[in-house]
C-alpha cells in the first residue's frame, strides 16, 4: 500500500531539489534506507546523498529504522548542522 | 522558564538577559554568538541562517529539559537564534541563563551552545566576496568519540599459593548439574533402545528371501545369556573395594571399645601396624608417631601433601581491590588524559 506524504528540504537540499516542500509517494512500510534512495533519486540529491539524515516528524530517525508512514506524517532531509 | 525563539529581528543582548535574571538568581551567565567576516581567507560579504522552525524549537526544549536535569540549580533558559541574512559582526545566536550560584549558570551555557550547534536543525549559508556561497557544517555533529584504549601500569597480578590440581573440587551451578544428568539419561535411553533394535528387530530388511512371510513385527531370537535364567541380560557388580551391603549385620560384626581406643586401632590400621600393640597407651601414641615418620621418611615423594614451600607461587589477575587503589586507578587515567 502506498502512501503519500508531505517532505520539506532545507538548506542545500533545497537548492538542489529546487523545492522548498513536495508531496511523495512511498508504501507504507519502508525501511530507512529505501526511503533515502528514493528521497535522492526523485530530487536529485546524489551530492549530498551520503552526509543527509532523513527527519520524521520532527525526529532525527536512524538509519537501521523501519518506518510505518500514515498520511498525517511529515519528512525532512536534514544536511549537517551549522547552527549557533 | 525557558525561552526559546526564533527571528528574523536583530537580538538584544539586553533584552533578553532581562528575560532570565530574578529576584531569585545571583548569576546569569550570557552567551552571544556572533558572525565572522572570514572564513579561511575568504571574504564573507553576508551570512544567511535558515531553520526547520517547529523541529528546532522541539529540540530546543529537549536541550532545555537536559539542562535542568545535569545542572539542578537553573532558573530560567533563554536561547533566541536569529534567521535571514545576518550581517557580519552582529549576534546569530544568544544564550542566557541563570542560576541562584554562578557554576550551574557558567557550565550550563557551555553545555547549552554546544548542544545546539549539534542537534538543532539550523543552517548557515556564507555568500564569498568572489560570488562563491557555501553551506557550513558544524564539526560538533562528528562527536562519534572512539574511547581511547589505556593500559594500566599499575600491576594487577596478585601472587597465590599454588594449588595442586588434584585437589580441586569443580563446582557447577545447578542448572548445569541437571542438564548433565538429563543427558547422561538420554544417552542411556538411546543405548538401551540401540541394543533393543539389535537384539529384537534384526531382521534383515534388504535380503529378498521372504520365504517365511509372516505378520511378525519382531524378529527376537532367544539367546540365554550368562549367568541368567533366561533371555534378560544380567549384569553384576562385584564389589571388591568397600563394604558388601549384601550383608546386612554388618553394624553388629565390630563393635570398638572406646572412643580412644577406636582411633588408635583405625591409626595403626591405617599405617599398617599389624604387630601387637603394647599396653601403655603413650607408647602406642609414640609407635603411631615414630611410624609416620618412617613412613614420611621412606617415601619423600608425598611431602607434597604439607609442605608446599617447594613449589613455584602462580600468579593471577586481581579481582577485589582495595578503596585506596582504585583511587591510585583513577588518578593514573586522570592524568594520562590530559
Amino acid at each position: 500500500m502506498s502512501i503519500s506524504v508531505k517532505i520539506l528540504f532545507f538548506a542545500k537540499a533545497k537548492e538542489l531539489s529546487g523545492l522548498k516542500e513536495s508531496q511523495i509517494t512511498l508504501p507504507e512500510t519502508v525501511s530507512y534506507k529505501q526511503l533515502l534512495q528514493d528521497v535522492v533519486n526523485k530530487y536529485n540529491l546524489k551530492p549530498i546523498e551520503k552526509n543527509i539524515i532523513i527527519a520524521l516528524n520532527q525526529e532525527f530517525s536512524e538509519a537501521d529504522k523501519i518506518f510505518k508512514l500514515e498520511e498525517s506524517d511529515i519528512i525532512a532531509v536534514i544536511p549537517p548542522l551549522s547552527g549557533g | 522558564m525557558d525561552y526559546l525563539k526564533f527571528s528574523s529581528d536583530k537580538l538584544s543582548v539586553e533584552t533578553i538577559t532581562d528575560l532570565v535574571t530574578s529576584e531569585k538568581c545571583g548569576a546569569a551567565s550570557v552567551f552571544v554568538g556572533t558572525t565572522r567576516d572570514n572564513f579561511e581567507g575568504k571574504e564573507v560579504i553576508k551570512l544567511e541562517y535558515e531553520s526547520y522552525e517547529t523541529m528546532g524549537l522541539k529540540a530546543m526544549e529537549k536541550i532545555c529539559k537536559e539542562i535542568r536535569t545535569k545542572f539542578t540549580e537553573v532558573e530560567n533558559i533563554a536561547i533566541y537564534h536569529r534567521l535571514g541574512v545576518v550581517p557580519v559582526k552582529e549576534a546569530s545566536i544568544i544564550i542566557a541563563i541563570s542560576s541562584p550560584h554562578r557554576a550551574d549558570a557558567i557550565k550550563a551555557t557551555e553545555f547549552c551552545i554546544d548542544s545546539v550547534k549539534s542537534s538543532v536543525p539550523i543552517w548557515k549559508k556564507e555568500v564569498y566576496k568572489d560570488n562563491g556561497s557555501d553551506w557550513k557544517e558544524n564539526k560538533e555533529l562528528n562527536t562519534q568519540k572512539v574511547p581511547i584504549k589505556f593500559k594500566l601500569e599499575i600491576k594487577q597480578e596478585v601472587e597465590c599459593n599454588p594449588i595442586p590440581s588434584h585437589l580441586i573440587q569443580i563446582k557447577a551451578t545447578t542448572e548445569e548439574i541437571e542438564e548433565r544428568i538429563q543427558k547422561f539419561m538420554d544417552r542411556k535411553r538411546d543405548e538401551i533402545n540401540m541394543t533393543n533394535i539389535r537384539d529384537f528387530c534384526h531382521r534383515d530388511l534388504t535380503s529378498q528371501k521372504m520365504e517365511d512371510e509372516s505378520c511378525a513385527r519382531i524378529d527376537s531370537v532367544l539367546i540365554k545369556r550368562k549367568d541368567s535364567k533366561g533371555h534378560l541380560q544380567v549384569n553384576k557388580v562385584y564389589n571388591n573395594f568397600s563394604r558388601d551391603q549384601s550383608k546386612q549385620d554388618y553394624l553388629m560384626q565390630f563393635i570398638p571399645k572406646n572412643g580412644i581406643e577406636e582411633r588408635l586401632l583405625s591409626a595403626e590400621t591405617q599405617l599398617s601396624m599389624t604387630k601387637p600393640v603394647s599396653n601403655d597407651i603413650y607408647k602406642r601414641i609414640k609407635n603411631v608417631e615414630d611410624r609416620l615418620m618412617y613412613l614420611e621418611s621412606i617415601s619423600p615423594e608425598y611431602i607434597q601433601f604439607w609442605d608446599k614451600t617447594a613449589l613455584s607461587k602462580t600468579s593471577k589477575k586481581k579481582r577485589v581491590f582495595s578503596v585506596n587503589e582504585i583511587n591510585n586507578f583513577i588518578s593514573d587515567l586522570e592524568s594520562r588524559k590530559k
